[in-house]
């Protein structure tokens, strides 16, 4: 990590210096991981990204300098912004993968939009109980099955998760064996299927509960 | 020392209040010693009712006066026009058939309501609202130079009714510092004691802010961790309220009146003054029921031989307020949801706003939550004591306390075939920004029209229209090759700038999207214009008020020093001053502004005749400061 060109401390992020508490505007893009002063890896702990957040909000938000002149105000407002967009896709594993994967050079969302194939199967089974469920007249039989799918996407999205990160991170240092980023891509889409079908079954219980 | 005390008062930096601009009463707070407090002048509530009141031939009235005005002459009293902020008129109309005046819209789309062939936006109302907040804070403070505010609207609010909020203020006179979210507020001024009692808590701890106020409904779902206060969630309903439980007892009476009883007719049930007469029983009603297990809606109405009495008990007002109780927890599952949290995951729960009395409320969020809400402070209050802290964090007070908010609604383009494209998702942390990539679909285009939209509505048709712009000069290319790049930015205050660049010959665009239903610059201008020529009388009404105030502190500190100091005068100096006292006191009893020039020349001279007891004070104070020392060790 670079020094603080003020106090020669090092810099929590290229945006902010920890020690003399000078904001600084980014003189290129910077990734999420940059603004966070972070390496680039797969997993992060949630605490300390969460720590990570309120140290540098704390040094830039634009309501700690009120006083100053209207430029520096301006950049703490981007920042601050840098910061906070940085934060929820850090934050959500899923989006954080994904970065990664066209960071690596791999296929956006809207350029690899398959999933595994044997995936398919399980998520065609899901919509078909979920169509079932909408028109589902008894509250309790609909909140106890709308429950036990919510159970059984959620472990497999965990599963999904899991593997996507095991295999980035191999893809991270090189391994031979690691897959392809096309794949790890499908992987994802499969995440993302899985929480359209969470999403679902939130407004369903919502639209149940009012 | 009181003429020390004095000056160094007036020396004092007018500090950033925190002001809440309620539907029903405003009210202003600042941030001193260690704590917020709600500036209160002496023999004053320090609460400004939300009304103006537009006499024949006379200066309007703001405030209580204007509040009792309602019920004698509802057509010129006008209230809750903190509920037509920043809206046209067709989304305005169920409000509209529950007050007594009439409104129109201006060509704009502003509405505007007609008192006396003048017409008036709620933006220049509620100005006149905020002006009097002003001077009470001014009052309390004993300076009456320009303020800077934080003020606080309700967390749904959208892009409209912020920027709406904004130019009040700007009519009044009044700086803003930000704008800030209610129940966020709400949680700062909780959050001093919650910070405490949670201190180190792993993960930080939750809060759900429930604020029913009197015309507005919000839920705010916090996290805070190592003081941050943090929002995860944000829902609500700006036309829920107070009002809305009045208007169910209003229904209930005029059901009664019309059909059971006969005793109205459907064209008397129509008149602006029965509605008002009948909207203030059922609202004292409902206060009753607040302390009783029964209340009275009682409706007298002379000109027409009406005196009818009916007992309402809580179980029958509370089966009739249901679905209004039920939409307000709907909101609370969504804020629930999106925050991806269960009602049990919430640590505390706290009441806002003057709705929160209600004891089936209570009950309510109590089953809701499952646990005790938080009614330490005054549900009142709290919304102004929390910009207060929000303010001294912006005056650089404190560093301890950091305020994270987000926007409550999703913002977006409409799309080819009338989709909305969302650009920046509801809940996002603000301040943020985003770019979004656009190109053309016919051969040689030359421009691109963009309609950008607020809410969560699948078709841009059923959501908010925030503005619409153009960017031209795009050169000719074939379909799909220019890159145009929207960039959306949310600022702390939650509004929203646009500005757009096409990429190949860097052609850019910066708009400020001016909302629909907003005052137009020239507007504004002519607003200020006219407000600067009552400025006058207003700033020599607010500063002969400052006057008689000071002038009052003057005649105590005299007092109070000639009982110590008078030995040490001699006799034509104590005759002197008082002399200028008895002036003082003759000239504190005078109610006409127009007087004001004479009043100053009376104050300068009592000053003048004050300096030599002053004299006598500093020196003895500085005798007994010194005192028991000797020369050698000063």
């Amino acid at each position: 990590m670079a020094e603080c060109s003020h106090c020669n401390e090092v810099l929590a992020s290229p945006l902010a210096c920890g020690g003399c508490e000078s904001i600084f505007e980014a003189s290129s893009t910077l990734s999420p991981f940059e603004v966070f002063g972070l390496p680039l890896t797969a997993r992060l702990d949630p605490s300390s990204l969460r720590k990570k957040l309120l140290q540098l909000q704390r040094l830039l938000h634009p309501d700690f300098h009120g006083a100053a002149g209207k430029v520096i105000q301006g950049i703490a407002e981007h920042n601050t912004a840098e910061v906070n967009a940085a934060f929820e896709l850090l934050q959500d594993e899923a989006l954080r993968a994904g970065w990664i994967v066209e960071y690596l050079g791999g296929p956006s969302k809207s350029s690899e939009r398959h999933m595994p194939l044997d995936f398919l199967v399980e998520v065609m089974e899901w919509n078909e109980t979920l169509e079932e469920l909408k028109g589902e007249v008894d509250k309790d039989t609909a909140h106890k099955e709308l429950n036990e799918l919510k159970a059984v996407l959620q472990i497999q999205r965990a599963e999904l998760i899991e593997n996507t990160l095991d295999n980035l991170e191999a893809k991270l240092r090189k391994a031979p064996n690691a897959p392809d980023l096309a794949d790890i891509r499908r992987e994802l889409n499969a995440v993302r299927y899985v929480d359209r079908a969470l999403s679902e079954i939130a407004s369903i219980e919502l639209a149940l509960a009012n | 020392m009181a003429f020390l005390e004095l000056t160094v008062l007036n020396n004092e930096p007018t500090p950033i209040v925190g002001i809440d601009l309620g539907t029903t009463n405003s009210l202003v707070a600042r941030y001193r010693d260690g704590r917020p407090e709600i500036l209160k002048p002496p023999g004053h509530s320090g609460t400004v009712p939300s009304a103006v009141y537009f006499a024949e031939g006379e200066e309007p009235r703001v405030g209580t006066e204007a509040r009792l005005h309602a019920i004698a002459d509802p057509g010129n009293a006008i209230f809750s026009f903190k509920r037509f902020m920043g809206r046209g008129l067709k989304e305005v109309a169920s409000d509209l058939s529950s007050v007594p005046f009439p409104a129109e819209e201006n060509q704009h789309g502003v509405v505007a309501f007609n008192v006396r062939g003048t017409r008036y936006t709620p933006q220049e109302l509620s100005a006149r609202v905020l002006r009097q907040v002003a001077a009470v804070a001014g009052e309390a403070i004993g300076s009456h130079a320009p303020l800077t505010a934080v003020i606080t609207v309700p967390a749904y609010f959208d892009d409209a009714q912020r920027a709406a909020t904004r130019d009040a203020a700007r009519l009044a006179g009044i700086e803003v510092a930000r704008i800030i979210n209610e129940p966020t507020a709400a949680s700062l001024a909780y959050g001093l004691d919650l910070k405490a009692a949670n201190e180190g808590k792993e993960g930080g701890h939750t809060i759900a802010v429930y604020d029913f106020g009197g015309g507005t409904f919000d839920v705010s779902i916090l996290l805070i961790e190592d003081g941050v206060f943090r929002v995860l969630a944000t829902n609500g309903d700006t036309h829920l309220g107070g009002d809305d439980l009045d208007r169910v007892l209003v229904d209930l009476a005029l059901s009664e009146l019309t059909e059971k009883e006969n005793l109205l007719t459907a064209e008397d049930a129509a008149d602006p003054t029965v509605r008002q007469a009948l909207r203030l029983a059922s609202e004292k009603c409902k206060m009753e029921l607040t302390n009783n297990p029964v209340g009275e809606l009682h409706f007298t109405f002379p000109d027409l031989e009406i005196n009818w009495r009916r007992d309402v008990t809580r179980e029958e007002f509370e089966t009739l307020i249901k679905d209004v109780l039920m939409r307000t927890l709907a909101c609370c599952r969504s804020a629930l949801a999106d925050a991806d949290l269960v009602a049990s995951d919430i640590d505390e729960v706290v009441l806002v706003g003057g709705t929160t009395r209600i004891p089936s409320v209570r009950k309510l969020v109590e089953s809701f939550f499952g646990q005790k809400p938080h009614v330490e402070l005054n549900p009142d209050e709290v919304v102004a004591l929390g910009a207060a802290i929000q303010a001294h964090i912006l005056a650089g007070g404190t560093r301890d306390i950091l305020l994270m908010d987000v926007t409550p609604l999703s913002l977006g383009m409409e799309t080819m075939g009338g989709a909305t494209s969302k650009v920046i998702l509801r809940n996002s942390p603000i301040p943020c920004q985003h770019t979004e990539g656009f190109t053309t679909y016919a051969d040689n285009q030359s421009g691109i029209e963009f309609n950008i939209v607020q809410g969560e509505r699948e078709l841009a048709k059923d959501c908010r229209s925030l503005g619409q712009f153009k960017l031209t000069g795009i050169p000719p290319m074939p379909a799909g090759m220019p890159k145009v790049a929207v960039r959306f930015s949310l600022d702390a205050n939650g509004m929203l700038t646009v500005t757009a660049k096409e990429e190949t010959t860097g052609n850019l665009a910066e708009i400020v999207v001016e909302p629909m239903n907003s005052l137009t610059d020239e507007e504004l201008e002519g607003m200020l214009m006219e407000s600067f020529e009552n400025a006058k009388s207003d700033f020599e009404a607010s500063r002969f008020a400052g006057l008689i105030t000071e002038l009052g502190t003057m005649l105590q500190a005299s007092e109070r020093g000639l009982r110590t100091g008078s030995d040490k005068l001699d006799a034509e100096t104590i005759d002197e001053l008082e002399e200028a006292m008895q002036a003082a006191r003759d000239a504190r009893v005078l109610k006409d502004v127009g007087r004001l020039k004479e009043v100053e020349a009376i104050r300068d001279a009592f000053e003048l005749a004050t300096l030599p007891l002053a004299a006598v004070l500093m020196d003895s104070v500085a005798k007994s400061a010194l005192s028991g020392k000797s020369l050698n060790d000063i």
